[in-house]
């Protein structure tokens, strides 16, 4: 029960790897993991490839959530998958056994937050939060901090105030870490890592 | 993404949050034969974007703040920035991107402040959208909003609820002191007063507990009574009338 292709939408803002992976996967419906890495991997430098393995681990889940079908086993023949039950230009949050993970804690928070226009931490906690993935106090209190050295909320006293003009888009910002080397004899920094820390399930 | 909404336990302890999120999950499991516009309405201060929030949450809906300043083209990039979409170049090519990817993902739409769009002829691009696509819709404005939207008769007929928020309740009052009083306990009699005097206003009943706390920790005191706040005045909203010499 294949869907006529979408063609109108494309996801906004910059992807994840498992968001190239859901955009080539709504492009091509068809598809071994083969066609899939490569359409993910054209003009790509070589750093950003996705390999193999990472194309596996997130069809293994979408294949038990029911989300891509398997086709048939034939011999010397690669696998070849086909995208069942299109869900819009997100892409699923599955674990690798097939259940569903919900929206992140800040993605929630993000969301809640241009609602609410003004609240307290403990307010944005309750508001973010679900039954079976509720949002930590500390958790909300970090986010909020981060978001106001941003420039996204204006902070007074334990209120916090969003700024709706820097509404950018529907994906939270993200605190990430960065490892750095340091050399205190000629005070320069001598390595920077990639950052960590990413929304990238 | 799931699209039933978690059936979990009455997360929303308040009156307008439960009523807000019912009514969203009734436009979402209605029937295929039954239109699924839902309005949500009532005066300000009722706490409708606190409700608006949690069932934002809990449905994982689309939520867009409608402005005075929306036009069409405006309308349709501000749902489309609400569904991460990269916005095509047209109006036309933008309301089936929206109706597209809300029809895939099945997601709820929420407009709040509609009030701006009834009044000019815009409402009938949420209808536009609303047809295309059949996902849940639910609007949410002020207390005359019902009688604007009669105004679109064609947009009337679809509604299949209209649900008034709900001024609030001591049982909110008490809750509201819960979730924002955490170093003082506020007695019951006191609670009594201050819903009293907020006159079903969510708001006012917040700027109360907020001013009532402040002065228990000033005398230093984990519970405050009708009796210990004594005469001192709690905020009603209204501007201070003229000040008698003694």
């Amino acid at each position: 029960m294949s869907q006529a292709p979408a063609r109108h939408c494309s996801p906004a803002g910059v992807l994840t790897d498992r968001e190239r992976l859901w955009a080539a996967m709504r492009e091509l419906r068809v598809f071994t993991i083969r066609d899939l890495c490569r359409a993910v991997n054209t003009g790509k430098d070589r750093d950003a490839a996705i390999s193999d393995s990472k194309a596996k681990d997130y069809l293994v889940g979408l294949v038990r959530a029911g989300i891509v079908g398997k086709g048939l086993t034939v011999r010397f023949e690669p696998m070849r998958f086909e995208l069942i039950s299109d869900t819009g230009v997100r892409a699923p949050r599955v674990r690798k056994d097939g259940t569903m993970l919900p929206e992140s804690g800040r993605n929630r928070m993000w969301k809640a937050m241009q609602i609410l226009g003004e609240f307290s931490t403990r307010e944005l906690m309750h508001a973010a939060s679900i039954p079976g993935a509720p949002v930590a106090y500390s958790e909300a209190k970090t986010y909020c901090g981060w978001l106001a050295r941003g420039g996204y909320l204006l902070q007074s006293g334990e209120r916090f105030r969003f700024i709706r003009a820097r509404f950018t888009g529907s994906k939270a910002p993200q605190i990430l870490r960065v490892k750095q080397l340091f050399d205190p004899n000629s005070d320069k920094v001598v390595y920077s890592s990639d950052p960590e820390g990413r929304d990238d399930l | 993404m799931s699209l039933v909404p978690n059936p979990g336990p009455g997360v929303a302890p308040l009156g307008n949050v439960a009523m807000c999120l019912s009514t969203l999950r009734r436009a979402i499991t209605r029937p295929a034969h039954l239109p699924g516009i839902v309005v949500f309405y009532g005066p300000s201060g009722y706490g409708k974007s606190t409700a608006a929030t949690v069932a934002t949450i809990h449905c994982d809906a689309v939520y867009v703040q409608a402005r005075s300043s929306w036009t069409r083209k405006a309308a349709h990039q501000a749902i489309l920035k609400g569904l991460g979409v990269l916005p095509a170049k047209t109006v036309a090519e933008m309301s089936d991107q929206i109706a597209e990817e809300l029809a895939l993902s099945k997601r709820p739409l929420i407009v709040d402040e509609v009030d701006y769009l009834a009044e000019r002829g815009t409402i009938e691009l949420i209808r536009d959208i609303y047809e295309s696509s059949q996902a849940p819709v639910m609007l949410i404005g002020e207390e005359g909003l019902p009688g604007k939207l009669k105004r679109w008769e064609r947009f009337h007929g679809r509604v299949l609820d209209w649900a008034p928020a709900q001024p609030a309740s001591l049982e909110d009052c008490k809750t509201l002191s819960e979730l924002h009083s955490t170093k003082v306990q506020i007695a019951d009699d006191l609670l009594a007063k201050v819903h009293d005097v907020a006159g079903g206003s969510v708001r006012r009943i917040c700027v109360n507990i907020a001013r009532i706390e402040e002065q228990a920790q000033v005398e230093g005191r984990d519970v405050m009574d009708l009796a210990a706040w004594g005469a001192r005045e709690l905020y009603t909203g209204e501007a201070p009338s003229r000040r008698r010499n003694a």
